[in-house]
């Protein structure tokens, strides 16, 4: 079991999904099993969050994505250094921000994420080159920002019934939820 | 990173017995498949059953699988929790491989055929 660096938590409110309690904040080590159990413990947390199964989903794939990227190229293999994790519920859905001391993204921008199957067919089976192109059809908003040695990504996951659940009536929607279709 | 296999007719079934296949363990799961599917028969099921979690390097893995096991051989995949088939889907991986909802569903195919 890795030794944690630091994990804060701050709760979401059950009574009050839209107050400033809302956000989840996580500092750990950059490592692949790391980065599984923080998913693993921001999953559970989201539970309050009022999102449906789906929205769950594609926030625990963006988060793999996001965060096994810094893993894998922000800090060299032998000497990771910390990420920062928040997540913070809004009007306007999901918003999370990903911070990492590690090197920069090369060419200063995040990557285009075409799909790796081209269309001169020349990689039909591909490996790899799934990672962004992935977190770029699930959120909007993605930015990238480089500010005093530190890496800045952020971007925003729509949340569409939540929100229209928590505008009608937010003190029905847990009930709501435990209704939503898996489909 | 379990894997069981057994076989079943002229396919071999890999169960997939661990829930995720992320990329803490997404080489081990290409070296375990195969190790399994080195003598293998023409067909060779995976069966995700179990699998709660697939990102995009136990994608990769997957695909690798199915490099490995060559041209001559094929590997089908059954039983996609709807985690694992919303990232086939989004990837448009899911129309690289034959995909079934069942083991049982991709072995009558075979025996159909």
């Amino acid at each position: 079991m890795p030794n944690a660096i630091s994990v804060a938590t701050a709760s979401p409110s059950n009574s009050s999904p839209l107050s400033s309690s809302s956000t989840i904040q996580k500092s750990f080590k950059a490592t692949f099993r790391w980065v599984r159990r923080i998913i693993q413990e921001a999953s559970e947390e989201l539970d309050g969050f009022g999102l449906t199964t789906d929205e769950k989903t594609s926030v625990e794939i963006v988060l793999a994505e996001a965060l096994n990227n810094v893993v894998e190229h922000s800090y060299p293999e032998d000497d990771p250094g910390e990420i920062h994790l928040s997540l913070r519920l809004r009007g306007s859905g999901l918003m999370v921000e990903i911070r990492d001391q590690g090197r920069p993204m090369p060419n200063g921008r995040v990557p285009l994420g075409d799909h790796p199957i081209t269309s001169d067919g020349k990689n039909p089976m591909p490996e790899g080159g799934f990672g962004w192109f992935l977190i770029r059809e699930l959120v909007q908003d993605l930015i990238y920002d480089r500010r005093d040695g530190e890496n800045i990504v952020l971007f925003r996951l729509t949340l569409g019934s939540r929100l229209k659940r928590a505008k009608s009536d937010t003190s029905t929607a847990s009930i709501d939820l435990a209704k939503d279709p898996q489909d | 990173m379990q894997l069981s296999a057994s076989q079943v007719g002229d396919a071999l079934i890999v169960v997939v017995e661990d829930r995720r296949i992320d990329a803490a363990v997404a080489v081990r799961f290409k070296d375990r498949m195969h190790e399994l599917t080195r003598a293998s028969p023409a067909r060779v099921i995976l069966d995700l059953g179990k699998v709660e979690f697939l990102d995009s390097s136990g994608l990769g893995a997957i695909v690798g699988s199915m490099k490995q096991i060559g041209r001559d051989r094929q590997l089908d995949l059954a039983a996609l929790t709807p985690m694992v088939e919303k990232v086939f889907r989004i990837t448009r991986m899911d129309r690289v491989f034959q995909i079934y909802a069942t083991v049982d569903a991709a072995i009558r195919d075979a025996a159909d055929a």
